[in-house]
């Protein structure tokens, strides 16, 4: 066990390090000049020259690759283009929002897609088991900003009912802090609600054709309790690897859904470093991501052993 | 697995021309078996139509502005109104169909292609498998829409860079479906077999490996598809796709959310045939998954 | 006492706090404890130094921390705002300046002369008017602590209205030190000395920019009377919300969420203007203009042929229409000095009024147009130029022309603009933008009329030696009567040779709630003078 734990993270690093090269040779070899837009109107060429100079935006690539690695390694993911505030210190501005969010969507999802899944493979080829996947592809086809838009119309413009837009930290009280993010984290937490629905039942079917659960239902068990004891114990292993990898969507959503609710998360943060050009930032939140998404992933393949014992390494 | 093959391949063509109305029942009988499919290209082919025909369905240019005349309600003259430049909703809304289904295929076979070429070269050549893997692994750790905006913004809006842009992050999944694909392949007798009588690696690939991949590549071509859709869509709508010149539906319904309390139907009605098209879209591909392979359903588990 | 005051707002804030939590869901109401006014601005604000970019929001941070030297009144005339008193010399060419008493920076240190020279100084590199100031200045230096003099070579008759300007860019004051480094240091620490201290740990870019009540801010004793007079803080915070999507900021005003949106989109405004619980306020009485800026270094528009074909192809209130200026709101003008202001005129424009496809295709054939790629630049975050955009667009197209729009942010829109270079080597045509009208007044004020062939012109860069003289000439005209005939003979002149075609005046607009009392139009959006009432 312990061996695979070493293997496992260390084999994460190789990952990280595609990645950063990537996120590196993506910003670098397309056109646009963060020097020129930094000097601004005014800017002769030699002050623009200047500036290029003090980003070291003049040096060979590999060396500014190697400089900029070394720096990422010490924990520097340098500094905004424009406010000069340090990326690491923006990036931990913007958690909290994105987080919250991340996690009330998961909860939502996970809440609403595993019975969803449980009931409709339990119902399989019946008009439920139709209706509710049926229903599940229909939400998981909804364009994310749709779903928003309709929901703002509803609640927040016509009805008046919920806030339209922001953040109100936890601090602030629970009530406030639903009331933004209620809105949100439905509109997101139905896309992936439909996919974790989806990947449930399939699960649970597989389960429920085995012959132990055959039997368990011939003994006389109740129909709850084979359900959610005995076969969704043991469905449990696929439909977390679901969650994880279905986290890169939840990530790609967020950017969304921060976007039409003015949620002050790292979506939006990222958002407007793109259309700046602010280079230091693009790469630090895109880092940032990968880097949450490849270690999630590893705490769920660690997970795994203690979900279900039969796996060994 | 060949089995299903065969099957799609040769049903349902009768020789004889006697079996007309007999193929007319199969046709039917196969399409109450299988509803999604029925459904989904039902769903498909009208979008399609109503697409190609946009032409002849509209007497209004897409293009054609008329200030004066703006964000007017749906009318006899304008079946869904105007939106905030005059343009015909209804005209936009079609032709904004173009944009997207092409944006959509062009994904699907560029997506596919490049997947299928790295997955054989990955699967078949183990000294580049672990190089290759390792890059694929690193893209799919990226935020796809991330990765996207990122490549749209930095080079110049065109529709080939969105193409192009929403390609990258979906070929890792296409090359590991087709990797492990070939690495159950090649271990198969028939292979070991040509390998042995001297078949050029070329051969091999296509003769033995390729057919293979066809069932599932298709699936997942199909996904990929009503992905690339949407995500079409999210980029427009973030300012970062195809340029605001050209009708997409995502680039509609980014120019409609301004208006969303005046006019809602400018963001309604592209909205609903962009959620229609990718519903369509995915139906198919959850038919032809469950269709072509029941087994083929727990390997698409381990792919995205 | 402010002890006491601290202690019971603090009180105030817990029991406020305990009823938040007892009530569970306290609704989109603003806390109590402190007053805090709320604003959306009409952009994010990504850089603090007024003199590094021209771009307002930066100038409406600008009003917030800096002061400036004088500022223009709601007639538009210059008043002085830090400086106490001025002597002028008989001759016109020595003047005096003394600061006002109690001008301290928020760190606490005094005001000095030696700083309101080094700002200027450092002002004059950039501005355009600061620059032909300089041009025509002996010497300017510090006398004393609160004392500077001005000495020119030749008269001058706008140096107050140079010290007042409020168009980009503005002469704010700032320490020495800030003031010595060169203009395209973007990142310095914002120490001001103006009626609110911006708060720099508390600014998260792109969601929020804060700004706390300076104790310490000695307003002048005459009335607030546009940016002029007396600036009182009555609020403890104002807090600028970055909301990027215009239909959520107007439904959090409408809400409460928010107090006051600064330049709502136009085409909600008659919804605005009928909700009880809020106004509609024209910030600027002047309003701003349209402007259609081709790019004078590059082919076709290079030639004055090509630039005249694309006048023709303009239709001022389609344009308008386009953008979704509500019909009352928009008024089309054909005067490079603003309408509305006392030199406009018609002069030169008749052919100009109506669209003219025939002719606008004429005359680029007459300047030798084959069909070229025009790349015209489009700012798809800012409706109000990116619908017209589109349209003129259109109208090029219908004329033949091969147009390429190339959809990008406001913000892009700013650094691509400045690449001289042809089309293929990422260079532009064309984009539109808008200024503020009052500073279209003066040629001498007007930074898209300068076509003096220099480096420092605004993109676009127009070239034109008779069109230059002209707006030279009125930096030695004294009277109405000559400023007028100037004014004639300069839009006759500005309609041959075209440094931007204009394409209507719309307003500048400000929508608040109710419980705001003291807005006013200012010209730009202040939050001085502005107290929010208890409901």
């Amino acid at each position: 066990m312990f061996g695979y734990v070493v293997t496992r993270i260390l084999s994460a690093v190789p990952v990280m390090a595609v990645v950063a090269t990537i996120v590196f040779l993506l910003l670098h070899l397309t056109p646009g000049d963060p020097a020129t837009i930094i000097a601004g109107e005014q800017a002769t060429a030699a002050e623009i020259e200047r500036i290029r100079t003090s980003l070291g935006l003049d040096r060979p690539l590999l060396q500014q690759f190697v400089g900029w690695l070394l720096r990422i390694l010490s924990g520097d993911l340098g500094t905004s283009i424009y406010s000069g505030k340090p990326v690491t210190e923006l990036i931990l501005q913007r958690l909290e929002p994105t987080v919250s969010l991340a996690l009330l969507t998961l909860s939502i999802a996970i809440v609403i897609a595993v019975p969803t899944g449980v009931i409709a493979a339990w119902k399989e080829g019946t008009w439920v088991d139709w209706t509710l996947m049926f229903l599940a592809i229909v939400f998981f086809s909804m364009p994310i900003f749709i779903t928003g838009y309709i929901l703002i119309y509803n609640f927040s413009v016509q009805w008046r009912m919920l806030p339209v837009q922001g953040y109100r930290s936890l601090s602030d009280g629970i009530g406030p802090f639903l009331s933004h993010m209620i809105l949100p984290a439905i509109s997101l937490g139905l896309v992936y609600a439909s996919l974790l629905a989806r990947m449930s039942r399939s699960a649970m079917l597989e389960v429920l054709h085995q012959d132990y659960i055959r039997t368990a239902r011939a003994k006389g068990l109740g129909t709850s309790k084979v359900l959610f004891l005995h076969a969704l114990k043991n469905a449990a292993v696929p439909i977390i690897t679901t969650i994880g990898i279905g986290l890169i969507l939840l990530i790609s959503g967020v950017v969304v859904v921060e976007s039409v609710f003015a949620i002050p998360g790292i979506g939006r943060l990222t958002v407007d470093a793109i259309l700046r050009r602010d280079y230091p930032i693009i790469q630090g939140v895109i880092l940032f991501f990968s880097f949450v998404y490849v270690i999630i992933n590893l705490l769920i393949d660690l997970t795994y052993r203690l979900v279900d014992p039969r796996i060994k390494y | 697995m060949s089995s299903t093959r065969i099957m799609i391949s040769s049903d349902p063509v009768p020789a004889q021309a006697s079996a007309a109305a007999s193929r007319g029942r199969k046709i039917a009988r196969w399409m109450l078996r299988n509803p999604r499919i029925a459904f989904g290209a039902a769903l498909f082919g009208i979008i399609l139509l109503l697409t190609l025909l946009a032409p002849l369905l509209s007497p209004y240019d897409p293009l054609q502005m008329n200030p004066m005349n703006r964000l007017k309600p749906p009318s006899s003259e304008h079946l869904l109104g105007t939106d905030a430049l005059g343009r015909d909703v209804f005209t936009r809304t079609l032709y904004g169909g173009r944009a997207s289904l092409m944006v959509g295929f062009s994904v699907a076979i560029a997506a596919t292609f490049i997947g299928l070429c790295i997955g054989l070269v990955s699967g078949y050549f183990r000294a580049v498998d672990n190089v290759l893997m390792l890059v694929m692994s690193g893209l799919m750790s990226i935020p796809g829409i991330l990765l996207a905006i990122a490549m749209t913004t930095l080079s110049k809006a065109s529709v080939t860079t969105v193409i192009l842009a929403i390609v990258v992050p979906e070929v890792p999944r296409t090359a590991r479906l087709v990797r492990s694909i070939v690495l159950t392949i090649r271990e198969q007798p028939y292979v070991d077999a040509a390998i042995v009588t001297g078949s050029s690696v070329p051969r091999i690939l296509f003769r033995h490996i390729l057919p293979n991949t066809a069932a599932p590549l298709t699936v997942q071509a199909t996904f990929i598809c009503a992905s690339a859709i949407i995500v079409e869509a999210y980029l427009s709508f973030l300012g970062a796709g195809t340029p605001p010149e050209v009708p997409s539906w995502g680039n509609l319904i980014a120019e409609a959310r301004n208006f969303i309390r005046l006019a809602f139907w400018i963001l309604l009605y592209p909205g609903l045939l962009l959620g229609l098209t990718v519903l369509s879209v995915n139906l198919l591909g959850d038919g032809l998954r469950d269709l072509l392979d029941p087994r083929l359903a727990r390997q698409m588990k381990a792919r995205s | 006492m402010s002890k006491r005051l601290d202690f019971g707002f603090s009180r105030r804030a817990i029991a406020a706090a305990t009823i938040g939590i007892g009530l569970g869901i306290a609704g989109p109401g603003l806390a109590a404890d402190e007053t805090t006014l709320k604003a959306v601005m009409f952009t994010d604000l990504a850089i603090t130094d007024p003199t590094f970019t021209a771009s307002t929001i930066t100038s409406n941070f600008g009003f917030m921390v800096y002061d400036t030297l004088f500022a223009l009144d709601s007639k538009g005339e210059p008043k002085p705002q830090m400086v106490d008193k001025f002597e002028k010399s008989a001759d016109g060419l020595t003047w005096t300046f003394t600061l006002r008493d109690g001008l301290k920076w928020h760190d606490g240190t005094p005001v000095t002369a030696d700083d309101a020279v080094a700002s200027i100084k450092r002002w004059a590199k950039v501005d355009s008017l600061g620059k032909a100031l300089m041009g025509a200045t002996t010497s300017f230096e510090p006398v004393d602590q609160k004392t500077f003099k001005l000495v020119l070579s030749k008269p001058f008759p706008l140096v107050l209205e140079a010290f007042a300007k409020t168009s980009a860019y503005t002469p704010f004051i700032y320490q020495k030190s800030f003031a010595e480094t060169a203009p395209s240091q973007a990142k310095t620490k914002v120490v001001g000395s103006g009626p609110f201290i911006f708060l720099d740990e508390e600014w998260r870019p792109g969601n929020k920019v804060v700004f706390r009540k300076n104790p310490n801010y000695v307003p002048r004793s005459d009335p607030q009377d546009g940016l002029a007079g007396a600036k009182v803080p009555k609020v403890d915070k104002v807090e600028w919300i970055t909301i990027s999507d215009p239909n959520t900021a107007i439904a959090a005003l409408q809400n409460g969420e928010i107090h006051y949106l600064d330049n709502p989109l136009m085409d909600l405004v008659p919804m605005l203007e009928k909700d009880p619980d809020l106004k509609v306020l024209r910030i600027d009485p002047m309003g701003q203009s349209g402007m259609i800026r081709p790019n004078h270094m590059q082919k076709p528009f290079s030639d004055p042929k090509a630039r005249l074909g694309l006048a023709k192809l303009v239709d001022q209130a389609m344009l308008g229409a386009a953008g979704g200026v509500p019909q009352n709101y928009f008024t089309a003008c054909y005067s490079f000095l603003g309408c509305g202001t006392p030199l406009s005129t018609e002069r030169g424009a008749d052919g100009f009024k109506k669209q003219n496809v025939a002719e606008a295709k004429e005359l680029f054939a007459s300047a030798g147009y084959k069909g070229e790629k025009i790349v015209v630049l489009q700012p798809t975050d800012v409706p109000v130029l990116s619908n017209p955009t589109e349209a003129l667009v259109q109208a090029m197209r219908s004329a033949g022309l091969n147009v390429e729009a190339q959809a990008m942010d406001w913000g892009t829109l700013t650094s691509r603009r400045t690449n001289k270079g042809p089309v293929g080597e990422g260079g532009w045509s064309l984009f539109l933008t808008t200024g503020f009208t009052s500073g279209f007044g003066s040629p001498l004020t007007h930074t898209y009329l300068q076509s003096s062939c220099e480096v420092g012109t605004a993109a676009g860069w127009p070239c034109d030696k008779e069109l230059q003289g002209i707006i030279d000439q009125f930096q030695t005209a004294a009277t109405r009567d000559e400023q007028k005939q100037l004014a004639d003979k300069l839009n006759e002149v500005a309609y041959k040779v075209l440094p931007y075609v204009p394409y209507g005046q719309m307003p500048v607009l400000a929508a608040y709630r109710n419980e705001l009392k003291g807005v006013q139009a200012s010209g730009i959006g202040v939050f001085y003078g502005i107290s929010i009432a208890k409901e």
